[in-house]
């Protein structure tokens, strides 16, 4: 940290705020300028003295704050020196937002300027350059900028770096509307993630293809519905014949269940012709209904047709 | 100079750890060091804090049982065989091999003190002499792939000349046929080929001896007057797989006969999840884990079942063909699947297990 110089009351107009090093320019929200406003300046914002300039080095919000309560700035000098001692200074003053999100931001600072961190400094940002996350953070660097608003809102994260960092860069670009619009549940887009991989390593994963999907997008589906429509429709492609067979196999199931209160499942992959009845009964007259239900269905024989199911 | 006879994989191996237990005058270490000269000897040093992936063998003394049931499950039907442990994993690197998720690391193992395993097998031997055994050296490692390095096996089948209620199944796919020299009887001993479409043993093999020369050793040891076995495990599905497995089965029948065959075995693919995982990332242009895999009643994934029975009731067709009959079974399969395909299970054999044995000490 170098040394603070003075302290100086300073108008906002006198201090550059959109300084690179400045990586997560935020706006204070209404509460911030109240208290702000009740309470004063307690603490002083840091700047530099270079150029003929005053250049802010923390205290953003505040200085945004104060210009629109129309006040003056307590800001502390401190000794000028390199950008990426500026970033490492505003990094550690702003320990407390360490989204990834926020840590993207940083990583491209210190990437782009003249930057490189020796290993201690990565440590006090709390990163080893050694980890996987390390490498799944430095794969996010690849990917355009406006990439990084999709960790902010949550509809990506770093952990699903080992998964992106398969497609190409034309393909990331399909799929990117796919993951802007919505934000996926985490178990439906590993799903996504997962089949999709597996049709690209078949092959699957072309022009046409694309175009199927982007039909999706175009449909105006709930995100809900978005989800289940695209998900089944790349798991039709991926198991061929198990979906047909499933499909064949419920719509089977539901016919011999069909006016009876009980559901019939057959949840093994045709592994073994085992089933699951179920229904839900509240008293002895629906005890008894139920059973007699089920002796109709005993009647149909649910395994009459398992043979049926068993061709590819 | 590695001993130049040595195959590629072999001579590429330029460490070799040694238990300190393990005696200098150990036969195991005496055998690898005249092979491999060259190799650096490292007596006492852990292999495991080898930085690189370079192949280094390790001649370990064992301390647990070398004798072993087959990790079946009991959703599926087991072929009750025992293994013969005596070393883990194998250069050969064939992309869908279990042991790359089975075993923490891919090093060489070799269990030297192979006098503790003669004593184990003759008090088991002796202690049960009306009890046959059914036994195999290939479970998780090839069972001749360093034969060239150790003499292992032909020095466990000259120990086991004289045992008659064993017999020993050298599971392989590569061809030694050193293990028979100077034996005064060879009927103990099962060999076995794993055989494969060509075009599997193309792509997912590299490193085994070719469909040829595996069923041309199988055709020297019908002449020397034993049976052998042959294992069709994993049968792999890939487009196009009903010209590669109808081409190894006539290929099969070019150079034996249904009564040179003990027992053939079919198993299809099959693996936990995380042997997809690795395959994946260490055989990335291996495509068939892209095939219809769905969880099985072990946990494990297995091809979807109608797919399964297109390839099985394929292969049976034309096996069945060239003649051989009950010697076909199963390595892990349902009654369902059995019923189906063959119409009958093993109960209708008297057990999986004894009806292996009956062909195997037939
Ligand atoms: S020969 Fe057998 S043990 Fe060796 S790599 Fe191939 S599958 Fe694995």
């Amino acid at each position: 940290m170098k040394e603070p110089k003075s302290l100086k009351i300073l108008s906002p107009e006198e201090i550059i705020i959109d300084n690179p090093w400045i990586f997560w320019k935020e706006q204070g929200e209404k509460k911030f300028l109240q208290n702000l406003k009740k309470m004063g300046q307690l603490e002083p914002v840091l700047v530099i003295w270079q150029k003929e300039n005053y250049f802010l080095v923390h205290g953003y919000k505040r200085v945004l704050a104060l210009k629109k309560l129309g006040k003056k700035v307590l800001a502390l000098e401190i000794e000028k020196t390199s950008p990426k001692t500026l970033g490492l200074i505003y990094f550690l003053l702003n320990a407390e937002k360490r989204s990834e999100y926020h840590l993207v931001k940083a990583l491209r600072f210190f990437s782009a300027a003249d930057s490189t961190l020796a290993k201690e400094e990565w440590a006090l940002l709390g990163l080893n350059p050694k980890s996987p996350f390390w490498d799944h953070l430095h794969f996010w660097l690849t990917l355009p900028e406006y990439w990084d608003d999709l960790l902010l809102q949550g509809h990506l994260e770093i952990s699903q770096v080992p998964w992106l960092s398969q497609f190409s860069t034309e393909e990331l670009e399909f799929f990117y509307p796919f993951w802007q619009r919505i934000k996926w549940t985490k178990s439906n887009l590993r799903t996504l993630l997962t089949l999709s991989l597996e049709l690209k390593a078949k092959g699957l994963l072309g022009a046409q293809l694309k175009q199927e999907l982007t039909l999706f997008l175009e449909k105006k589906l709930s995100p809900q519905d978005l989800q289940t429509s695209l998900l089944q429709h790349l798991r039709k492609l991926r198991y061929p014949t198990l979906t047909l067979a499933q499909e064949k196999l419920a719509r089977y199931l539901t016919e011999i269940s069909k006016g009876s209160g009980w559901k019939i499942q057959h949840p093994y992959h045709l592994e073994t012709p085992g089933l699951i009845l179920q229904t839900q009964v509240n008293n002895a007259e629906e005890l008894n209904q139920a059973i007699q239900e089920l002796k109709d269905i005993q009647k149909q024989n649910p395994w009459r047709k398992w043979e049926d199911f068993l061709h590819a | 100079m590695p001993n130049p006879s040595l195959p590629a994989y072999l001579q590429a191996i330029k460490k070799v750890f040694i238990d300190p237990e393990l005696p200098s005058d150990n036969p195991i270490v005496q055998r690898v060091k005249k092979n491999l000269p060259t190799a650096t000897l490292l007596k006492g040093q852990d292999p495991k804090n080898l930085s690189s992936s370079e192949p280094v063998l390790l001649l370990k003394k064992f301390k647990g049982k070398f004798l072993r049931f087959c990790p079946g499950t009991r959703f599926y039907n087991c072929c009750g065989y025992k293994i013969i442990h005596f070393g883990e994993n194998c250069p050969l690197d064939c992309s869908y091999c279990i042991l790359q998720a089975y075993f923490q690391d891919k090093i060489l193992k070799i269990w030297g003190n192979i006098e503790d395993l003669f004593l184990e097998l003759d008090k088991t031997l002796k202690a049960n002499p009306k009890m046959r055994y059914r036994t195999g050296t290939g479970e998780f490692t090839d069972s001749l792939v360093l034969e060239p390095l150790t003499g292992y096996a032909h020095k466990l089948l000259a120990f086991l000349q004289d045992y008659p209620n064993i017999k020993i199944e050298l599971k392989s796919k590569v061809v030694d046929l050193s293990w028979a020299k100077n034996l005064k009887r060879i009927d103990h001993v099962l060999p076995a080929w794993s055989l494969n479409s060509p075009k599997i043993v193309d792509t997912e093999e590299k490193l085994s001896a070719s469909l040829e020369e595996r069923l041309k050793a199988a055709q020297t040891c019908v002449q020397w007057g034993t049976k052998v076995a042959l294992h069709f495990d994993p049968l792999i599905y890939y487009p196009g797989w009903e010209k590669g497995y109808q081409r190894i089965v006539e290929m099969i029948f070019d150079y034996l006969q249904a009564k040179d065959i003990a027992y053939l075995s079919l198993g299809s693919f099959r693996g936990m999840p995380d042997l997809f995982q690795k395959i994946a990332q260490n055989h990335p242009q291996s495509k068939y884990i892209y095939e219809e895999y769905v969880p099985g009643l072990d946990g494990k994934l297995r091809l979807f079942l109608p797919l399964r029975l297109k390839l099985f009731s394929f292969l049976i067709k034309a096996l069945k063909k060239g003649g051989l009959d009950r010697q076909i079974y199963y390595c892990m399969e349902s009654n369902m699947v059995w019923e189906k395909t063959l119409g009958y299970t093993p109960a209708r054999l008297g057990g999986l297990d004894k009806h292996l044995e009956n062909l195997a000490f037939a």
